[in-house]
Protein backbone atom coordinates (compact mmCIF):
# COMPACT_ATOMS: atom_id res chain seq x y z
CA UNK A 1 0.00 0.00 0.00
CA UNK A 2 1.43 3.39 -1.00
CA UNK A 3 1.79 6.25 1.44
CA UNK A 4 0.33 9.70 1.01
CA UNK A 5 2.64 11.69 -1.30
CA UNK A 6 5.45 13.35 0.62
CA UNK A 7 6.77 16.85 0.07
CA UNK A 8 9.53 15.24 -1.96
CA UNK A 9 6.96 13.45 -4.12
CA UNK A 10 5.12 16.68 -4.87
CA UNK A 11 8.35 18.48 -5.77
CA UNK A 12 9.37 15.58 -7.97
CA UNK A 13 5.98 15.79 -9.69
CA UNK A 14 6.62 19.44 -10.54
CA UNK A 15 10.03 18.56 -11.91
CA UNK A 16 8.51 15.75 -13.95
CA UNK A 17 5.96 18.05 -15.56
CA UNK A 18 8.56 20.70 -16.37
CA UNK A 19 10.77 18.02 -17.92
CA UNK A 20 7.90 16.91 -20.13
CA UNK A 21 7.27 20.51 -21.16
CA UNK A 22 10.90 21.00 -22.09
CA UNK A 23 11.65 17.63 -23.68
CA UNK A 24 8.32 16.52 -25.05
CA UNK A 25 8.94 13.17 -23.41
CA UNK A 26 8.49 11.69 -19.96
CA UNK A 27 11.68 11.13 -17.99
CA UNK A 28 12.30 7.62 -16.71
CA UNK A 29 12.47 6.95 -12.98
CA UNK A 30 16.24 6.56 -13.34
CA UNK A 31 16.52 9.93 -15.05
CA UNK A 32 14.46 11.52 -12.29
CA UNK A 33 16.66 9.94 -9.65
CA UNK A 34 19.83 11.09 -11.38
CA UNK A 35 18.51 14.61 -11.83
CA UNK A 36 17.46 14.85 -8.21
CA UNK A 37 20.55 13.00 -6.95
CA UNK A 38 18.52 10.60 -4.87
CA UNK A 39 18.34 6.79 -4.86
CA UNK A 40 16.07 5.23 -7.46
CA UNK A 41 14.08 3.58 -4.68
CA UNK A 42 13.05 6.97 -3.34
CA UNK A 43 11.77 8.02 -6.75
CA UNK A 44 9.95 4.72 -7.15
CA UNK A 45 8.17 5.14 -3.83
CA UNK A 46 7.26 8.72 -4.67
CA UNK A 47 5.87 7.72 -8.08
CA UNK A 48 3.83 4.94 -6.50
CA UNK A 49 2.37 7.32 -3.94
CA UNK A 50 1.43 9.80 -6.66
CA UNK A 51 -0.17 7.02 -8.68
CA UNK A 52 -2.15 5.87 -5.66
CA UNK A 53 -3.38 9.46 -5.26
CA UNK A 54 -4.52 9.48 -8.93
CA UNK A 55 -1.98 12.15 -9.81
CA UNK A 56 -0.10 9.94 -12.29
CA UNK A 57 -0.57 6.58 -13.99
CA UNK A 58 2.35 4.15 -14.09
CA UNK A 59 2.95 1.26 -16.43
CA UNK A 60 3.76 -2.26 -15.27
CA UNK A 61 7.46 -1.38 -15.12
CA UNK A 62 6.86 1.63 -12.91
CA UNK A 63 7.45 4.31 -15.55
CA UNK A 64 5.04 7.22 -16.01
CA UNK A 65 2.36 6.28 -18.52
CA UNK A 66 0.07 9.27 -17.97
CA UNK A 67 0.78 12.67 -16.46
CA UNK A 68 -2.39 14.37 -17.56
CA UNK A 69 -2.71 15.91 -20.03
CA UNK A 70 0.59 14.39 -21.22
CA UNK A 71 1.01 10.76 -22.21
CA UNK A 72 4.22 8.91 -21.50
CA UNK A 73 3.78 6.54 -24.41
CA UNK A 74 2.67 6.72 -28.02
CA UNK A 75 -1.06 7.23 -28.45
CA UNK A 76 -3.36 8.19 -31.29
CA UNK A 77 -2.93 11.87 -30.45
CA UNK A 78 0.34 13.58 -31.37
CA UNK A 79 0.22 17.29 -30.57
CA UNK A 80 2.45 19.47 -32.72
CA UNK A 81 3.31 22.91 -31.31
CA UNK A 82 5.81 25.57 -32.43
CA UNK A 83 8.09 24.55 -29.55
CA UNK A 84 7.84 20.79 -29.82
CA UNK A 85 5.66 17.69 -30.03
CA UNK A 86 3.82 15.87 -27.27
CA UNK A 87 1.75 12.73 -26.89
CA UNK A 88 -1.73 13.28 -25.45
CA UNK A 89 -3.87 10.66 -23.71
CA UNK A 90 -7.09 11.54 -25.48
CA UNK A 91 -8.82 14.14 -27.64
CA UNK A 92 -9.50 16.41 -24.66
CA UNK A 93 -5.83 16.29 -23.63
CA UNK A 94 -4.81 17.04 -27.22
CA UNK A 95 -6.65 20.35 -26.85
CA UNK A 96 -5.49 20.91 -23.27
CA UNK A 97 -1.75 20.59 -23.95
CA UNK A 98 -1.41 23.69 -26.16
CA UNK A 99 -3.68 25.62 -23.80
CA UNK A 100 -1.57 24.56 -20.81
CA UNK A 101 1.62 25.52 -22.65
CA UNK A 102 0.14 28.82 -23.82
CA UNK A 103 0.87 28.08 -27.42
CA UNK A 104 -0.78 27.03 -30.65
CA UNK A 105 -1.09 23.32 -31.38
CA UNK A 106 -2.41 20.95 -34.00
CA UNK A 107 -3.31 17.28 -33.57
CA UNK A 108 -4.15 15.30 -36.72
CA UNK A 109 -6.97 12.84 -36.18
CA UNK A 110 -9.70 11.05 -38.09
CA UNK A 111 -13.43 11.23 -37.49
CA UNK A 112 -14.78 7.79 -36.51
CA UNK A 113 -18.14 8.77 -37.97
CA UNK A 114 -17.10 9.78 -41.45
CA UNK A 115 -13.50 8.65 -41.80
CA UNK A 116 -12.58 12.24 -42.61
CA UNK A 117 -9.14 13.41 -41.54
CA UNK A 118 -9.11 16.69 -39.66
CA UNK A 119 -7.05 18.62 -37.14
CA UNK A 120 -7.93 19.32 -33.56
CA UNK A 121 -6.42 22.76 -33.28
CA UNK A 122 -5.67 25.53 -30.84
CA UNK A 123 -4.86 28.85 -32.43
CA UNK A 124 -4.48 32.02 -30.39
CA UNK A 125 -6.27 30.34 -27.52
CA UNK A 126 -9.28 29.30 -29.58
CA UNK A 127 -10.05 25.62 -30.13
CA UNK A 128 -11.46 24.08 -33.25
CA UNK A 129 -12.92 23.01 -35.55
CA UNK A 130 -15.87 24.80 -34.00
CA UNK A 131 -18.32 22.03 -34.96
CA UNK A 132 -16.17 19.18 -33.60
CA UNK A 133 -17.27 17.16 -30.57
CA UNK A 134 -15.45 14.74 -28.27
CA UNK A 135 -17.03 11.59 -26.89
CA UNK A 136 -16.47 10.58 -23.28
CA UNK A 137 -16.98 6.81 -22.92
CA UNK A 138 -17.88 6.81 -19.23
CA UNK A 139 -19.47 9.29 -16.81
CA UNK A 140 -17.16 11.66 -14.95
CA UNK A 141 -17.49 9.83 -11.65
CA UNK A 142 -16.05 6.71 -13.31
CA UNK A 143 -13.09 8.32 -15.10
CA UNK A 144 -10.60 6.60 -12.80
CA UNK A 145 -12.33 3.19 -12.74
CA UNK A 146 -10.31 2.30 -15.83
CA UNK A 147 -8.26 5.34 -16.75
CA UNK A 148 -6.67 3.51 -19.69
CA UNK A 149 -10.11 3.12 -21.27
CA UNK A 150 -11.30 6.62 -20.37
CA UNK B 1 -12.58 10.05 -29.60
CA UNK B 2 -13.08 13.22 -31.65
CA UNK B 3 -15.76 13.70 -34.31
CA UNK B 4 -15.70 16.32 -37.05
CA UNK B 5 -19.23 17.43 -36.15
CA UNK B 6 -22.20 16.63 -33.97
CA UNK B 7 -23.92 15.16 -37.02
CA UNK B 8 -21.03 12.79 -37.66
CA UNK B 9 -21.12 11.76 -33.99
CA UNK B 10 -24.88 11.12 -34.16
CA UNK B 11 -24.47 8.98 -37.29
CA UNK B 12 -21.71 6.97 -35.62
CA UNK B 13 -23.82 6.60 -32.48
CA UNK B 14 -26.70 5.07 -34.47
CA UNK B 15 -24.37 2.31 -35.65
CA UNK B 16 -23.32 1.32 -32.15
CA UNK B 17 -24.92 -1.58 -30.29
CA UNK B 18 -25.33 0.51 -27.16
CA UNK B 19 -26.30 4.14 -27.03
CA UNK B 20 -23.99 6.52 -25.23
CA UNK B 21 -25.28 8.26 -22.15
CA UNK B 22 -26.74 11.71 -22.69
CA UNK B 23 -24.12 14.45 -22.47
CA UNK B 24 -21.31 12.07 -23.48
CA UNK B 25 -20.56 14.23 -26.54
CA UNK B 26 -18.98 17.58 -25.73
CA UNK B 27 -18.22 20.45 -28.15
CA UNK B 28 -14.51 21.19 -28.34
CA UNK B 29 -15.23 24.80 -27.44
CA UNK B 30 -16.54 23.63 -24.07
CA UNK B 31 -13.43 21.51 -23.49
CA UNK B 32 -11.27 24.48 -24.36
CA UNK B 33 -13.10 26.52 -21.75
CA UNK B 34 -12.63 23.78 -19.15
CA UNK B 35 -8.98 22.99 -19.86
CA UNK B 36 -7.28 26.13 -18.58
CA UNK B 37 -8.72 26.06 -15.05
CA UNK B 38 -8.70 22.23 -14.92
CA UNK B 39 -4.99 21.96 -15.67
CA UNK B 40 -3.83 25.24 -14.13
CA UNK B 41 -0.59 25.15 -12.19
CA UNK B 42 0.58 21.72 -13.33
CA UNK B 43 4.19 22.88 -13.75
CA UNK B 44 4.42 24.27 -10.23
CA UNK B 45 5.89 22.34 -7.31
CA UNK B 46 3.06 23.66 -5.16
CA UNK B 47 0.32 22.18 -7.31
CA UNK B 48 -2.04 19.84 -5.51
CA UNK B 49 -5.14 18.04 -6.85
CA UNK B 50 -8.33 20.02 -6.57
CA UNK B 51 -11.04 18.68 -4.31
CA UNK B 52 -14.04 16.92 -5.81
CA UNK B 53 -16.16 19.93 -4.92
CA UNK B 54 -13.75 22.31 -6.63
CA UNK B 55 -13.63 20.13 -9.75
CA UNK B 56 -17.42 20.00 -9.80
CA UNK B 57 -17.53 23.79 -9.84
CA UNK B 58 -15.15 23.85 -12.80
CA UNK B 59 -17.34 21.40 -14.70
CA UNK B 60 -20.45 23.39 -13.87
CA UNK B 61 -18.83 26.66 -14.94
CA UNK B 62 -17.83 25.10 -18.26
CA UNK B 63 -21.44 24.12 -18.81
CA UNK B 64 -20.96 20.41 -18.09
CA UNK B 65 -23.93 19.79 -15.85
CA UNK B 66 -26.30 16.89 -15.37
CA UNK B 67 -25.87 13.34 -14.06
CA UNK B 68 -23.15 12.37 -16.55
CA UNK B 69 -20.89 15.09 -15.14
CA UNK B 70 -21.52 14.54 -11.44
CA UNK B 71 -18.28 13.49 -9.73
CA UNK B 72 -19.91 12.09 -6.61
Amino acid sequence: MSATPSDFAWRMRGRLFRAIRERGATPTPSELAAGLRVPLERVTRALESLAAAHVLVLDSAGSVLMAHPFAGARTGFRVETPSGSYWANCAWDALAIPLLLGTDGVTPTRCPGTGEAFDLAVRAGRVGPAEAVVRFPVPARRFWDDIHFT
Amino acid sequence: MAFRSGGAAAAWERRQPRAAEPDAFVPVEVLGRLSAPWYAGRFDDGWRPASVAAKQILLDEAGLRGPFWRLA
